[in-house]
């Protein structure tokens, strides 16, 4: 009887797990950018530089940022990690600043998310003198 | 008593007797004899070579894309009637006609079918006329067609740096020290063409740490069957034959200042900057020469070996008018001994910049050049793809 009993305690979390799975799935919303690249012309080099980038939600889930990654330390990411419900919109902020270059630069910012178009990368460009 | 004499100093001739090995896993050795030895320290001649007298540029195509698309770089490149390249900082696979004009793009990042968390590393084959995408993110080959259409997707259980697709249809994974059920501590997983696991090759110790940022390379030997192995901060290229044995062996000279404590990262974050020499991870060997750039006196260096006469030509030997420095180490080999090279545009810029009499010069002798690359000299444009020739003779 006690052997009957794990069995179903066994297959009932096996149940639970692939249906958890399934539900991350299905929770994948949308969401859309426009634009993904800005360029921020010329800046000085002295000066720190900050674009914003609109992500609107437009699925039927909540979108949840899990991270934002940038690839420089020139680039610093400020957003609210608030979920962002379905219609709303949430801001991300980029601020670059590099006192020791000049010339062109393009910087990218790696947003992973539960949306459909995660990652998604935003790319901002500019030249620093 | 005397009996254990004898089998002692039998023992000691026995060992004496055996030939001078090195090894760069428990698996693999390799005879000094069959170890080239390098000079990298010094120029080889009083006299400059011309670099024109090396290399002689036939095209430089820039690489256009519409308005609101762009590349930051170039960090591998195939030819089959288009060009193939990867722009790995923004994570797309794009396809050029042979003028660089834009014709399509390779997959895209999500999560839908056919799209991909990253991209690590592309192939081509060019038999059947397919693309692979690998993703690390996604631990999975991505397979297109050249047109673009999605073919399949398949996931691995290893986490790997790069591959290659063998001409006899097997898969090697380089694992660059990551460690996973299917690899265990082996750097390269050989897989056949169902993905089932072949071998592991190249075993490293339990304790070598691959958390830092320097990477070793394990990548084919154009236009043969044979491969090339090196580690990271090394001071040695192998070159590994089709059954992946070693054949043979280059090791620079850099004259006592190489890296020699291999992963022990500890002591590489303690060294002296001035004694950490090596073999960058962008090398590019065919059957005649061995490219790529060394970490030197805390500078990168371009040079050329000539294989046969393991001559070697270093930026120190030749005429300073950055020809050299835009050419860097060449991405692939094409028919009729044609190299294909990149630059991008922050790369030239940057050139122009830390060397303005040299930039002048080559603006003098070689005005063909200086203007196609026009387009990136003061822009942010695309980069742009370089066809040349190289003539490296056995005086070099």
């Amino acid at each position: 009887m006690k052997r009957i009993k794990l069995y179903v305690l066994i297959a009932a979390t096996l149940l639970l797990c692939s249906c958890t799975k399934n539900n991350n799935e299905k929770n994948l919303t949308q969401i859309r950018v426009a634009p993904t690249h800005q360029n921020l012309g010329r800046i000085s080099k002295e000066n720190r530089a900050t674009v914003d980038f609109i992500i609107h939600n437009i699925g039927n889930y909540p979108l949840k940022i899990n991270e934002i990654k940038t690839d420089c330390h020139c680039t610093v990411v400020n957003f609210n990690k608030k979920d962002v419900l379905p219609g709303d919109s949430t801001k991300v902020s980029l601020e670059y600043f590099n006192k020791s270059y000049t010339g062109y630069f393009q910087q990218i910012a790696n947003i992973t998310s539960n949306a459909k178009q995660s990652p998604l990368l935003l790319v901002i460009r500019g030249l620093a003198e | 008593m005397k009996n254990k004499y004898f089998i002692l100093i039998l023992t000691l001739l026995a060992f004496s007797c055996q030939k001078k090995t090195i090894g760069i896993s428990p698996k693999l050795s390799i005879e000094d004899k069959s170890i080239s030895k390098i000079n990298t320290t010094n120029p080889n001649s009083d006299v400059l070579i011309d670099t024109e007298d090396i290399f002689e540029i036939l095209d430089v195509i820039q690489l256009e894309t519409e308005e609101d698309f762009f590349m930051a770089s170039c960090d591998k490149v195939f030819f089959d009637e288009n060009f193939f390249v990867l722009d790995k900082k923004f994570s797309n696979l794009l396809v050029f006609d042979s003028n660089g004009k834009f014709v399509r793009k390779i997959g895209k990042l999500g999560r839908g079918p056919g799209e991909y968390q990253s991209i690590n590393d592309i192939q081509i084959d060019k038999a059947s006329k397919t693309i692979l995408i690998y993703s690390l993110e996604d631990l999975s080959l991505f397979k297109y067609n050249y047109e673009g259409e999605f073919i399949e997707k398949q996931r691995l259980d290893f986490f790997a740096d790069t591959f290659i697709k063998t001409l006899d249809n097997r898969y090697l994974f380089y694992t660059n020290y990551n460690t996973s059920a299917e690899s265990e501590f082996n750097n390269l997983l050989i897989l056949d063409s169902d993905f089932r696991v072949l071998g592991k090759h190249l075993s490293y110790n339990k304790d070598a740490n691959a958390a830092v940022s320097f990477s070793g390379t394990f990548r084919d030997v154009a236009n043969s069957n044979d491969y090339l192995f090196s580690n990271a901060l090394s001071d040695t290229i192998w070159i590994l034959n089709n059954k992946l044995e070693v054949s043979h062996a280059y090791k620079l000279n850099f004259n006592g200042k190489e890296w020699k404590n291999g992963f022990d990262f500890l002591k590489l974050y303690q060294a002296n900057i001035d004694e950490l020499n090596y073999i960058s991870n962008n090398i590019f060997i065919d059957h005649n020469l061995i490219i790529t750039s060394i970490m030197q006196n805390r500078r990168w260096k371009n040079i050329i070996i000539n294989r046969e006469s393991t001559n070697s030509i270093t930026e120190n030997d030749v005429t300073q008018d950055l020809l050299f420095k835009i050419i860097k180490t060449p991405l692939n080999l094409e028919a009729n001994d044609i190299y294909i090279s990149a630059i991008s545009a922050n790369s030239y810029q940057a050139l122009i910049r830390t060397h303005p009499e040299e930039f002048m010069i080559f603006k003098q002798k070689f005005p063909r050049v200086y203007n196609a690359l026009e387009q990136i000299e003061t822009t942010d444009n695309n980069p742009a793809l370089i066809k040349f020739k190289i003539t490296i003779d056995e005086t070099n």
